[in-house]
């Protein structure tokens, strides 16, 4: 225990770690805050970067950028309401409506200190459930994430706004798109039309910039010459009595953060989009309406997704098992510093373990401090003249677009998102489904295959596998009562019902 | 939703384009593999566009039950598009935006982004022209110069 | 960047700058950075090894490699790109062993004839691994047992022409009879974490990635794809249960690093020096050894030879077991 904590305070004793901790979590919140630039990408760099220094500064320095990362993609979203990060969609749909009222810096604000909150339970649960969650994690089975995905999609009918209908649509839309390119199963083209550009795939990021970013900024065109919206910057940072009435749902969203992000074949984007959807079930009374600058519907999937970052590394540290891209790439950093990742990597180099959660903690705590300075500079941001800042915006999300992969095929899907996306708004359809299934469309269909596959086609034997597994079971019963309570059956069936909780 | 809202214009015609698009994916989809079993790679695409026109033609009929737009002249009509669907300030947005994303390979991207912001600005802004040069140039040559700053030397993306 | 852009677009300036390659260009290669193209993802094995050896050649060249990761299409993306590019050496591409399959696959009409190898990194060596508690200790009782069940046993894999997938069509191959049922994942490393949940039974993996969950009992290794031991392994090589095998090995996948066929010839050896001594660095061998795959260095005709081996091998592989969209005959690879 005494050797734990020896571990846990290295960067906060040592002058330089503690300086790249903090130096990672500050570039991290940039980094996520910029559509395209994502920390995928920064710590891939950072590997040749710290090629030759010690393992432990290239990992605080990772590890920092990590946090601040996942934290740094809802400042855009609620500015500018493109998301910097794919784990910040959810947070742009109330987010951005708070921005359109005034209160930007409150939104700020509350998402910063639930992003800390959330950050500080998943470091808890990789500090004293490790073990036990990645052997839990290892048990989801294909079925499993199929379901989980389909959970997601559900979310579909909270986003659909004036028609489910339409919402349906765009969602079907969105898991076409998402088919588009090699399939790696069959190793056959999917819906290329031919062309051998479309092989790889239309990236979900770009989708994500064309639809928020440059759709939102044509939308915005109608109203022009509309005052701007002055911004209050008086109490940024929210009061003891806001954070503690948000406190149980900042919980349970973390736990779901948690579990979604310890999951190895899920991340902190997909725990948003649940987490969000968990807050619209299950908060009665919202600040405001979901979707039109609810406070729960910001801290839902803030929490979770700065809780999936703790989760994330539960699976890596204890199994060698990346819990995400960015994991991933932290494990190739390792083998490249010489370590080796995988189930003894705890025995091999003890010291890893408490270190980790050691910088993860104190990344949070920068994540607090940086976050909450310089609140009422950037809520300034949405008072700039629409003339000046919607050009900008889409310069940014061109740049963001080409940044994916360096390549203008999806500055060009962008744009043709962004346009397409336009004619789409302005006749009632909404965009969220088309991402929601874009993201969550390959996760249903690539488990629905292997779980096919596994029972040789029968689908006897698929609901059979359904059925007859206790996780599997938990899922399909929670996917069956959701979709219940959409149905004019439920207040009827609730009222027979005697209340379990 | 009430069925007795007119028609909004051009709300027929994309229905209509987003089911011949829906067909041609439709064909696409089923050019993978045929209606072979659940696990084949054709059976996803073709089971979600048979969603997506499943939707579309019930939102068909929704708007077919709506009242027609009434007949008027073709200058109101188009004046109507115009408020509602494209004002002018999208319309030359976009084109704008074509231009630039065109120009972004030929010229490259300091160049094209410094055009494309200045025009785009002059555009938008109100009053004398000379207060709206003085205003867009300084604004997007820093945004640009930022930018590349930025992604280049920074976070190493080679920008075109 | 953007000046030759500028002279690609203007046809004739184009060509212009094609053929006419200054006398000095040579001396002064490298002048500006290099631009690196990986095939793969960030965190995949092509990632890992190009990420590994990338600061020891920019310590050779004395210039700057930047890299930039191009996935999709498994590895066609990426390759396209480079193959776009102007073949000043400026340009490199990082890939694995998937572009010889492009043909036989019908993915593209590219392939590693179109690049010049300038050195092969390194190469993996496939292990068979079960889950821990599955009813095997080694490849002969699976294979009993597969023959005796015909269909029932689920192998974990990574879609047509991975690398499962060739091991069981050479499975397939020598052993009459042996029918499992394949399920693909995204890639070795979420079919590895399946094979640990026991969601399928059996796989194939690249040694160095199976390595650590062997080490750990988490799974169990019941054969090595080699004809000879590897060091730390504690199963036998296949050849001793299937002395077939042996007109296959050493199979694996390897990575490399290609410039384009029309490279200048004096620029196109400074880069081959840079790499082969930089694959051949001590630090780039630690990281091997680390990495559990065997480094190669061999570059030009050498590379061309262990290539061209292995398309023979797994494209008629994969036209055998019926995966192969164009008869690799007809694209003039011959059956070893």
């Amino acid at each position: 225990m005494e050797k734990a904590l020896g571990y846990f305070l290295m960067s906060w004793v040592d002058p330089y770690l503690f300086f790249l901790v903090a130096l990672g979590t500050l570039a991290g919140i940039y980094v996520g805050a910029i559509p395209g630039l994502s920390v995928t990408m920064a710590v891939s760099i950072l590997i040749s970067f710290t090629y030759a220094w010690d393992t432990n500064e290239a990992l605080a320095l990772m590890v920092g950028i990590y946090m601040g990362g996942v934290y740094g993609g809802s400042r855009t979203a609620i500015l500018l309401n493109i998301p910097g990060a794919p784990a910040a969609i959810a947070t742009a749909l109330d987010g951005y409506p708070l921005a359109k009222l005034g209160e930007a810096g409150r939104a700020i604000g509350v998402t910063t200190v639930v992003s800390f909150l959330g950050g500080f339970v998943g470091i808890l649960a990789l500090a004293f459930g490790a073990p036990l969650v990645a052997e839990i994690s290892l048990m989801f089975a294909p079925r499993d994430y199929m379901l989980l995905g389909i959970m997601g999609l559900l979310l579909v009918a909270s986003l659909s706004g004036e028609s489910l209908l339409k919402g349906v649509i765009a969602g079907a839309l969105g898991i076409l798109v998402s088919m588009v390119g090699l399939d790696t199963m069959s190793a056959q083209p999917r819906l290329t039309f031919g062309s051998s550009a479309l092989l790889g795939g239309v990236s979900y990021v770009a989708v994500m910039i064309g639809m928020f970013g440059i759709a939102e900024a044509l939308v915005q065109l109608h109203t022009i010459g509309a005052p701007v919206v002055k911004q209050r910057v008086d109490r940024v940072v929210p009061a003891l009595s806001t954070v503690l009435r948000h406190l149980p749902l900042t919980l349970r969203a973390s736990a779901i953060g948690v579990w979604i992000g310890a999951l190895p074949g899920t991340g902190g984007d997909i725990a948003a989009l649940m987490a969000y959807d968990h807050a619209k079930k299950s908060v009665k009374n919202p600040s405001r309406p979901f979707g039109q600058g609810a406070y729960e519907g910001l801290v839902a999937p803030e929490a979770a997704n700065n809780a999936a970052v703790g989760g994330a590394f539960i699976p890596m540290l204890t199994l060698g098992i990346p819990g995400d891209a960015v994991t991933a790439v932290i494990i190739a950093a390792l083998f490249i510093h010489g370590l080796r990742p995988g189930p003894n990597l705890m025995v091999d180099t003890p010291h890893l373990f408490w270190f980790t959660v050691g910088n993860l903690t104190l990344a949070n705590f920068f994540l607090l401090v940086f976050g909450l300075t310089g609140i009422r500079l950037f809520a300034k941001i949405v008072e700039v003249p629409k003339a000046i800042l919607l050009p900008i915006v889409v310069v940014l999300s061109v740049v963001g677009a080409y940044a994916i992969n360096n390549s203008l095929t999806d500055v060009y899907w962008a744009v043709g998102f962004g346009i397409f996306g336009y004619v789409l708004r302005v006749y009632g359809y909404q965009l969220g489904p088309v991402v929601l299934g874009v993201i969550l469309g390959p996760i249903v269909e690539s488990n629905f295959r292997r779980t096919m596959i596994a029972v040789r086609e029968s689908w006897t034997g698929f609901l059979l596998e359904l059925v007859s597994h206790p996780i599997t079971f938990v899922l399909l019963i929670g996917i069956l009562l959701s979709v219940l309570r959409g149905t004019p059956l439920w207040p009827r069936l609730s009222a027979r019902l005697p209340r379990p909780f | 939703m009430t069925p007795s809202r007119p028609r909004r214009p051009g709300e027929l015609g994309l229905t209509l384009l987003l089911i011949g698009s829906a067909f041609l994916l439709g064909r696409e989809a089923y050019r993978i593999s045929g209606f072979a079993g659940p696990s084949s790679p054709g059976f996803g695409p073709l089971a979600v566009v048979a969603v997506v026109l499943g939707g579309l033609a019930i939102e068909l009929l929704r708007i077919l039950r709506r009242r027609p737009p009434e007949r008027e002249p073709l200058a109101v009509r188009v004046r109507r598009i115009g408020h509602e669907i494209l004002p002018l300030p999208v319309l030359v947005a976009m084109a704008l935006l074509v231009a630039y994303v065109t120009a972004l390979e030929p010229l490259g991207f300091v160049s094209s982004s410094i055009l494309f912001l200045t025009a785009a600005m002059l555009f938008l802004l109100r009053g004398p022209l000379s207060r709206r040069l003085l205003l867009a140039v300084p604004v997007a040559t820093g945004t640009v110069a930022a930018i590349r700053l930025l992604f280049q030397e920074l976070f190493q993306v080679l920008l075109p | 960047m953007m000046v030759h852009r500028r002279h690609l677009l203007s046809g004739a300036a184009a060509l212009g700058a094609l053929c006419l390659v200054r006398p000095g260009a040579a001396q002064d290669f490298p002048a500006r950075p290099l631009q690196g193209t990986i095939q793969w993802g960030a965190g995949g094995s092509t990632d890992a090894v190009t990420r590994a050896v990338a600061p020891i050649v920019e310590e050779k060249l004395g210039q700057k490699l930047v890299l930039t990761n191009r996935p999709g299409g498994t590895g066609v993306i990426g390759m396209q790109y480079v193959h776009s590019q102007r073949a000043d050496g400026y340009n490199i591409l990082f890939g694995a062993e998937n572009p010889m399959l492009y043909g036989v696959l019908g993915l593209s009409e590219l392939s590693y004839d179109d690049f010049y190898p300038l050195v092969l990194l390194a190469r993996g060596t496939p292990v068979l691994v079960a889950r821990k508690d599955a009813p095997w200790a080694d490849a002969k009782a699976l294979i009993d047992h597969v023959k005796a069940h015909p269909d029932t046993v689920k192998m974990g894999a990574t879609g047509v022409g991975g690398l499962p997938f060739v091991v069981h069509a050479m499975l397939a191959a020598e052993v009459p009879g042996f029918k499992v049922t394949q399920v693909p994942f995204d890639g070795d490393g979420p079919a590895l974490t399946a094979l640990e949940g026991g969601h399928v039974d059996f796989m194939a993996a690249v040694w160095g990635a199976a390595r650590e969950r062997i080490r750990a009992g988490r799974i169990k290794a019941l054969a090595a794809i080699a004809t000879e031991r590897i060091e730390g392994l504690d199963a036998p090589p296949i050849t001793e249960t299937l002395p077939g095998f042996k007109k296959y090995l050493p199979w694996g996948p390897f990575f490399g690093a290609f410039v384009k066929k029309e490279t200048p010839g004096p620029i196109v050896e400074k880069l081959e020096k840079a790499f082969v001594e930089a694959a051949n660095d001590p630090r780039f061998k630690e990281f091997c050894a680390n990495f559990g795959v065997v480094p190669m260095g061999v570059s030009g005709e050498e590379a061309r030879k262990f290539m061209n081996r292995w398309r023979s091998i797994t494209a008629w592989l994969l036209a055998d077991v019926g995966a192969a969209k164009n008869d690799p005959a007809k694209l003039g690879i011959p059956r070893l």
